[in-house]
């Protein structure tokens, strides 16, 4: 039997770590944007 | 006549690969040269290699087929699945930033720079077979969601997602294959992410859901596991897709090693934390509400496959139509995010193995580039007929899944981590011998117990049916490798074994 306590945390910590990564992502794409508006593109990439 | 639910599922799919199809276009004027086309450049921070990894990684496979797996046979798949992450965990920490430190465009160039021509066209031959595999079987699953999911004909789903793909990789090369997938990221992780834990809360978390469901669901070996089965898949989701070009590309265009590492890895990591639980909760909260088993038993019954009716039903019935939609476009973005990359890979073979290693060593950046389009359109079009033609080609194409482990990971790694000239013959043999084995095996073990059962020999018939063909390839492989290591250092074949010099290109 697989412990059930073992999948509840699981659970949360995918909850964290979508959250987490979500934010990460949405941060670097608002600071490309940020740069490539102020013309200063060494900071965009794909 | 199209009623109100299913007008706003069409909406939004179609706001949703409307949206693809700018990007591609916005992502086609940055690429100049053939290098932004085939490795965007080598300048993507490790975030978006991250989130390109991860939807690479889950494909039609990983997201529909994981949750269908669950629901039919338990969470023992899902812990399987580790596997697949863990593997990417491991090549990102420990391969990635040497293949990063190589500047390399493909991976039979690595393979040619280490073990010679021979190993080059051998590795050339197991990507396309890899590639064209995975490509004809991405595209399938895709038009099985979409025609299952909007009820249109087969051929007009098939071939309108893929002329979508088509479209966006061959304007924009990886550069656009990199953007979209990041989109495709954010859609699959945030409509996965929140189904799953709504379905957690509206079923009163594992707790509530093991009171509804079968409890052999929460048993590790169950009647659909054995033990034998549970160890060589394991090993073979481990091994079996380690380093395949669209991973090995990932560690290619990362700005440096070590955004290449942190990419890759990272990309593991957030899914092993995120992907096998939030399959099982799909798969549990499926078995766990009668309405979506008796919609997915009468759907069975008019004869459809597990893997296009489980997910689907299960967010018709969970959510309202806009909210599906997007469910349901985070099924079609997993699917072609991984199809996108199998694309842009056969398009640098042709380019760099096949076109400038064979045909013209001086060709022109602007020739190499233009044909990286052609192909792409190309190799496109045709597998997309492929797809259209014979749906049933995936059963057949499963096989191509067997061949790069026995043929290319203990090479690969022997390569970066433990090369010498004179294991050169040695490698090349055990390129041959893993490939052989995994065909012999795939094809005649079932003449082998035939065989030991006609001579009366005692036998569990499952040790040989569930052993998995990329495993006993694999350690063919090894074998043959510690064989001819004492007895072939000092032999060469000529050319086809000695390694070649790195491709000068302008970067």
């Amino acid at each position: 039997m697989i412990p059930i306590e073992l999948l509840q945390g699981w659970h949360y910590l995918s909850l964290v770590a979508t959250v987490t990564i979500l934010g990460v992502l949405g941060q670097y794409y608002c600071r490309a944007w940020f740069f490539a508006r102020k013309g200063d593109s060494s900071d965009e990439s794909v | 006549m199209i009623d109100g639910a299913r007008l706003f599922e069409l909406s939004t799919l179609t706001a949703y690969l409307g949206l693809l199809m700018w990007i591609g276009i916005r992502a086609a004027r940055q690429v100049k040269t053939s290098l932004d086309y085939t490795v965007a450049g080598r300048d993507v921070a490790w975030v978006v290699v991250l989130s390109t990894t991860a939807a690479t990684m889950v494909g039609g496979g990983a997201s529909i087929g994981s949750v269908a797996d669950v629901y039919r046979t338990g969470i023992t798949f899902a812990l399987i699945t580790c596997a697949w992450h863990i593997q990417l965990i491991v090549t990102g920490l420990w391969i990635a930033p040497r293949l990063r430190g190589l500047n390399l465009l493909t991976v039979a160039e690595f393979f040619g720079q280490k073990f010679g021509e021979g190993a080059r066209q051998l590795a050339v031959l197991n990507c396309l077979i890899f590639l064209v595999g995975a490509l004809v079987a991405q595209l399938v699953a895709m038009g099985t969601i979409t025609q299952t999911v909007l009820d249109i004909p087969y051929p007009v789903a098939v071939l309108g997602g893929a002329a979508i793909v088509v479209y966006y990789s061959t304007v924009g090369g990886i550069r656009a294959v990199v953007k979209t997938d990041v989109l495709q990221f954010v859609i699959l992780v945030g409509g996965i992410g929140a189904a799953s834990a709504y379905l957690y809360a509206q079923n009163g978390g594992f707790v509530g859901m093991a009171e509804n469901v079968d409890p052999a669901q929460f048993q590790l070996v169950n009647e659909h596991w054995s033990g034998i089965k549970i160890a060589t898949m394991f090993a073979a989701f481990l091994l079996g897709e380690m380093l395949v070009p669209p991973y090995a590309v990932r560690c290619f265009i990362a700005r440096d090693s070590r955004q290449a590492r942190w990419g890759v890895a990272g990309g593991g990591i957030f899914l092993l934390c995120f992907l096998p639980v939030a399959t099982c909760v799909l798969g549990l909260a499926a078995q766990s509400d009668p309405a979506v088993v008796a919609e997915i038993q009468s759907h069975q019954a008019g004869g459809a496959a597990d893997a296009q009716v489980v997910f689907p039903t299960l967010m018709r019935r969970t959510f309202p139509p806009a909210i599906a939609g997007v469910m349901i476009a985070a099924l079609i973005a997993a699917v072609m995010s991984s199809g996108d990359s199998c694309l842009s890979c056969i398009s640098t073979i042709v380019m760099e193995d096949i076109y400038r290693a064979t045909v013209d060593r001086q060709a022109t950046d602007a020739s190499l580039l233009r044909l990286g389009k052609y192909a792409t359109l190309c190799v496109g079009g045709v597998a997309a007929v492929c797809a259209c033609l014979f749906s049933d080609i995936v059963k057949i194409l499963s096989f191509v899944y067997d061949f790069w482990a026995p043929t290319m990971v203990f090479p690969f790694l022997v390569g970066i981590f433990w090369y010498r000239r004179e294991r050169v013959m040695a490698s090349v043999v055990a390129m041959m011998s893993g490939f052989l084995a995994a065909l012999s095996w795939r094809f005649g073990r079932e003449y082998l117990l035939d065989y030991l059962v006609a001579q009366d020999v005692q036998i569990d018939p499952t040790l040989i049916e569930d052993f998995q063909p990329a495993l006993f390839g694999l350690l063919v492989s090894i074998v043959a490798f510690v064989i001819t290591l004492p007895l072939a250092r000092k032999k060469t074949l000529g050319r086809w074994t000695e390694p070649l010099p790195a491709t000068a290109r302008e970067e």
